[in-house]
């Protein structure tokens, strides 16, 4: 195989291993200069809309939910995107921040966004779940962001995105592929370059959170 | 939960020993007394962050889960994840469970940005392996997926997880850098 991906778990590490993916570690945050946070920015105080219980949204409900109302137009990965989607959406209601979106436009006012899913069912739905934990005007929110997320994922059904494009790198050779999996991209990038035998690593890869997404690559990777 | 790891003690180049375990209140007083003032006015994304408020979301949503790293008595790291509710984005792996870092934070003192020398190094990727340890303890295979604040992009492409930078989201605020552990294994 000809990529760089040594995802595998060290067995049982000794104090050498120890040792040393203390020091890979330390060599990557010395390449960001010590900066290693992440995460999605939240609000600082829980919406009072919301109880202080467990609280989830059953996945696979839903998902059944979003096929006996869609499967006529959308495929399993769509379902998967808007299901996280909503998930994400009913986060970000219980700790809003104060630029809370849907983070990209809004449909024009004149688009019926709840055309495609009965808004009484998916109440329901959302009711038989999280009707306990939060207010009603937080399953309305929540249900008018589902018509939008549902609305969008119909406009651009996640299955007809065209392949991903993959940028790989060899010791000498850039190279871009588009392909539905890294594999065949590989591939892709041996059978026409059949003198490329060495290792591929890959860089980065576009069009899998978004159809048609440009790719951007720091100069001194080229 | 109790595990012990190895730091960089930077001033004096040692090797020491900290603990990794499940937040307490002690730690989250420590984000707020000893790590607000000095993030105060920095600049730094996570300056808003406010870990009090993540620990009491984690209540509320199933799956939430907060961690910290501990030296001395004190508090050198903070990660909450959400080991329930994501699935993974990259195709040939979506819908497979996955580990998702909600926020990471170190200290401020362990920033050469804002403490230079930092006091001690190490504390983020520890975290970081943690949550892929937790995923492999989850059944999950050790993926894991996160959303990287800008100036650590070099970090996550550097610590050899097989993390694949999926360009920015453009769902997220911000619109931040993806990361997703890509599995060879399957293809």
């Amino acid at each position: 195989m000809t990529q760089s991906f040594p995802a595998k778990p060290k067995a049982a590490p000794n104090e050498g291993t120890r040792h040393q993916r203390l020091m890979e570690l330390i060599e990557a945050e010395d390449a960001a200069n010590g900066e290693v946070g992440c995460g999605r920015a939240l609000g600082n105080s829980i919406s009072g809309s919301f109880s202080t219980r467990d609280m989830a949204l059953e996945d696979e409900k839903l998902k059944r939910f979003l096929q006996a109302h869609l499967g006529h137009s959308l495929r399993a990965p769509d379902f998967d995107a808007i299901a996280t989607q909503i998930q994400r959406q009913l986060e970000s209601l219980v700790m809003p921040t104060s630029s809370q979106s849907l983070g990209s436009e809004p449909p024009p006012a004149s688009t019926n966004v709840t055309a495609h899913v009965p808004t009484e069912a998916l109440k329901e739905l959302f009711q038989s779940q999280l009707a306990e934990f939060c207010s009603e005007a937080a399953l309305k929110q929540l249900i008018q962001f589902s018509h939008q997320i549902i609305h969008k994922a119909v406009l651009r059904p996640r299955h007809t995105w065209a392949s991903p494009i993959w940028v790989l790198r060899s010791e000498t050779q850039i190279y871009i592929a588009q392909a539905a999996g890294i594999e065949e991209a590989i591939a892709k990038v041996k059978t026409q370059h059949p003198q490329e035998t060495g290792r591929l690593e890959v860089i980065t890869v576009g069009g899998i959170l978004a159809p048609d997404q440009v790719i951007s690559l720091a100069t001194n990777l080229l | 939960m109790n595990r012990t790891i190895q730091l960089l003690q930077v001033q004096d180049q040692q090797v020491i020993d900290a603990i990794l375990t499940e937040v307490t209140d002690k730690h989250l007083e420590d984000a707020s007394t000893l790590w607000e003032p000095i993030l105060e006015g920095s600049g730094q994304d996570d300056e808003y962050w406010y870990w009090v408020g993540k620990s009491r979301r984690s209540k509320l949503l199933l799956g939430d889960e907060l961690y910290a790293i501990e030296c001395e008595g004190i508090t050198q790291g903070l990660m909450m994840v959400d080991v329930l509710k994501k699935r993974c984005l990259i195709e040939s792996q979506l819908r497979r469970r996955l580990v998702y870092i909600s926020a990471l934070a170190t200290a401020p003192w362990n920033r050469p940005i804002i403490t230079k020398p930092p006091t001690d190094k190490g504390v983020g990727g520890k975290l970081v392996d943690f949550a892929v340890a937790r995923s492999y303890a989850l059944g999950y295979q050790g993926s894991i997926g996160l959303h990287a604040l800008t100036g650590a992009l070099g970090f996550y492409r550097k610590l050899r997880l097989g993390l694949l930078d999926c360009g920015p989201d453009p769902e997220a605020p911000d619109h931040l850098v993806y990361f997703e552990t890509l599995r060879m294994d399957d293809l």
